[in-house]
């Protein structure tokens, strides 16, 4: 990094925020510094605070949308990964939540766990 | 706990920081893109993050200010309101909390769908002959044909007919708890099937015969089961096998005509979907997803006492493989596919839009001997009867001249099964296949499968369960999800046996037993829970082929078979005759109601 050589700690703390924000945990130390320390549960902080955001982004578009049944699917955001789980009741609902999840997600990734039940043999 | 004045510094030194870090050299910054690129997201997420920041600094605020009012004394009612019932006052109490009332969270674990509807359906084969049998030489064709027997047609009604079906309704309840203070948790769901159109029961009618009641617990998946955030699922129960469930995301139609059960993991044709059903006493494990890749795996305990699996399993009330003893007018036995043990594993991996699965079954020592019986094939014909001097040995003589001697007028006019020691065997199936999910809507499915049936060489001329079969299908959301529409095509391939070998066989078109179904569909949806839908299926047969429609989860199936009730009224067949080559056509349509 360009810096880097004017600005040792400024490597160490554009990793850990770039980290954080592009969803991949980095490993902190583990004795920090009470600076230290302060560093990491502002990062910590921050990233549940981000992942709480997306899900309820995601949760209000599923909620909004006028012809999405989500009332049995959960959605769970960690790190920025965006997780889809619970039961959808046809494919058609299974297939529109991933897309509205997908489109607030953005570049974040989004995994399919829903289980589906579309109906018993007959 | 987060306060507001720190993480807004935290975050300003740190842009500083960060900006000061990344800062490049002009050159550098010039000549690569990507790092202009990773500085820009960098930048943005920060701006985020400062936004989140003031966000909190601003609750902060409001929760202050709410806190010195609640701190005010409050003004003693003069005549206050009636007082609030408990029940509200608790739920009230719940919700001011943030926690969900119990009745809420005791509500949310029913799910279900309510489906009915009015279907038009012909099987296609009212204009067709019924050949003699057992006029071939011995070795196969070619053979000659003497002609059409009497009555030369099938019975009944096998045009244009309207139904009312009931489709993949069912109720269940689900749910969770976490055993102590551990990271386990225990979890349960029961489930049944409805019948919206007609009452509930047993479904004993001319062409099929079960015990398994319709619209009890216990129908559908029913399980109690352990889970674990890093370690999965573990499950026991009666559960759809992984086989099913890895492709159940290809299958727009389910519920549908044009479900793709109609062809696919369906070995005979016919109604019974032998590879991706539900099966009886199973452990199931489901992993959980890492870095997209996951899988399934469940083992079916056979728990039959009969070596050959031709009786009941202990604790089930029907033979596995479906249908209970006696079915169709069969021996009573579970001599149409009932197999002893069984085990089905997937392997999934989903990456954004794309997602590709493999899967394997296997059911142990399945028992195909009545394939056999009223055998129409010149091949069966040829064989040495039982009464012969030196019979086949590929017949199950000793128990047909036992049943002959003591019902002689009926043994007359029936065949005898095939030795189980030459006919039973292990079947099993693979596939492969996968799905892409454009943003626009559109989603492509497609998936390639292989059935096997391992029978010696002199038994494969009625080996009708061993093939390969082809879906694809293209389904596609239209006006911000409120339209759906769908086309389909699945394809049966060609068996070393005929699947006619034992019903209406057509000398002129041995070999001839591949088949295609064609289906379209369309959903509107009329708010969040209820559907309106259209679907159209065709299947074709080749000649000897009797695949139908509706196979699966649709309520009334269009088969190939006829209306024959009366024993060996075409002198070949104990039960209802099936034609091969028939061509089912149909289209369905109903509302949908999910909950």
């Amino acid at each position: 990094m360009a810096g880097s050589r004017h600005y040792p700690g400024g490597l160490l703390l554009a990793a850990t925020l770039g980290a954080a924000v592009l969803g991949a945990p980095p490993p902190l130390p583990a004795q920090a510094s009470p600076g230290g320390t302060k560093l990491e549960e502002v990062v910590i902080t921050a990233r549940k605070e981000a992942d709480a955001v997306l899900t309820a982004r995601v949760l209000k578009v599923l909620q909004d949308d006028p012809y999405v049944y989500a009332d049995h699917i959960e959605v769970v955001t960690e790190n920025g990964i965006v997780r889809l789980q619970g039961i959808a009741l046809d494919y058609g609902d299974l297939q529109r939540t991933w897309l509205l999840a997908r489109r607030v997600a953005g570049r974040r990734r989004v995994v399919n766990e829903i289980e589906v039940i579309a109906g018993l043999d007959q | 706990m987060l306060t507001t004045k720190a993480p807004r510094l935290w975050f300003a030194a740190l842009a500083g920081v960060l900006a000061i870090a990344c800062y490049p050299t002009p050159g550098r910054a010039a000549d690569d893109p990507a790092l202009k690129e990773q500085i820009r997201i960098l930048k943005q997420r920060i701006d985020e993050l400062n936004q989140q920041v003031d966000a909190l600094a601003k609750k902060e605020q409001q929760d202050a200010a709410a806190a010195a009012a609640a701190a005010k004394p409050a003004p003693a009612p003069a005549v206050g309101p009636p007082a609030e019932p408990k029940f509200e006052a608790y739920a009230k109490e719940q919700k001011e909390k943030g926690a969900e009332p119990k009745l809420a969270a005791f509500m949310k674990g029913f799910f279900g769908t309510l489906d009915a509807s009015i279907d038009y359906t012909t099987k296609g084969m009212s204009d067709f002959v019924a050949y003699h049998f057992g006029s071939a030489p011995n070795g196969g064709p070619p053979y000659p044909n003497n002609g059409p027997k009497s009555p030369p047609g099938p019975f009944g009604r096998v045009s244009w007919l309207a139904s009312m079906s009931s489709n993949g309704s069912n109720v269940g309840y689900r749910g969770q708890q976490k055993i102590g203070q551990s990271n386990v948790d225990f979890i349960y769901q029961v489930s049944t099937s409805l019948n919206m159109v007609a009452a509930p029961g047993l479904q004993n009618t001319w062409t099929k015969s079960s015990n398994t009641v319709q619209g009890a617990i216990g129908l559908g998946d029913t399980y109690l089961g352990l889970q674990g955030k890093e370690w999965g699922k573990l499950k026991f129960g009666e559960l759809l096998m992984p086989y099913r469930t890895s492709t159940d995301r290809l299958n727009p139609f389910a519920g549908q005509l044009g479900d793709y059960s109609t062809v696919m993991g369906n070995t005979g044709g016919d109604n019974r979907v032998e590879f991706g059903t539900r099966m009886d006493h199973v452990v199931m494990y489901n992993s959980p997803t890492w870095q997209g890749v996951s899988f399934d795996a469940a083992y079916a305990f056979g728990q039959n006492p009969d070596p050959y699996n031709n009786i009941t399993p202990l604790g089930s009330p029907d033979c596995t493989g479906s249908n209970n003893p006696g079915s169709g007018n069969l021996f009573l036995n579970c001599d149409d596919g009932g197999f002893n043990w069984a085990f089905s594993a997937d392997l999934k991996y989903e990456t954004g839009p794309l997602y590709l699965t493999a899967a394997y079954e296997i059911h142990s020592k399945v028992n195909r001997s009545s394939d056999g019986i009223g055998s129409n094939s010149p091949f069966y014909g040829a064989l040495a009867p039982c009464t012969a001097p030196s019979p086949s040995p590929l017949l199950d003589c000793a128990d047909f001249l036992a049943f002959a001697a003591e019902f002689p007028g009926a043994a007359a006019v029936s065949s005898p099964p095939y030795s189980t020691a030459f006919d039973v065997a292990d079947e099993w199936a693979m596939k492969i296949g996968g799905q892409y999910r454009f943003d626009f809507g559109l989603t492509i499915s497609y998936f390639w499968e292989e059935m096997h049936r391992s029978v010696p060489d002199v038994m494969q001329f009625q080996n009708e369960r061993q093939r390969t079969g082809d879906w694809l299908a293209l389904d596609w959301v239209l006006n911000g999800g409120n339209d759906r529409i769908a086309i389909g095509w699945a394809h049966a391939g060609a068996t070393p046996g005929d699947p006619a070998g034992q019903h209406n066989f057509n000398p002129n078109t041995l070999g001839n037993n591949q088949a295609n179904m064609y289906t379209l569909a369309w959903w509107h949806k009329l708010d969040k829970q209820l559907t309106y839908y259209l679907n159209v299926a065709d299947t074709a047969n080749d000649g000897n082929a009797h695949y139908d429609i509706g196979a699966g989860t649709h309520g009334i199936k269009t088969d190939c078979h006829d209306a024959t009730h009366a024993m060996f009224i075409d002198y070949s067949s104990a039960g209802p005759t099936t034609w091969g080559g028939c061509h089912p056509i149909g289209v369905s349509t109903g509302l949908n109601f999910k909950f």
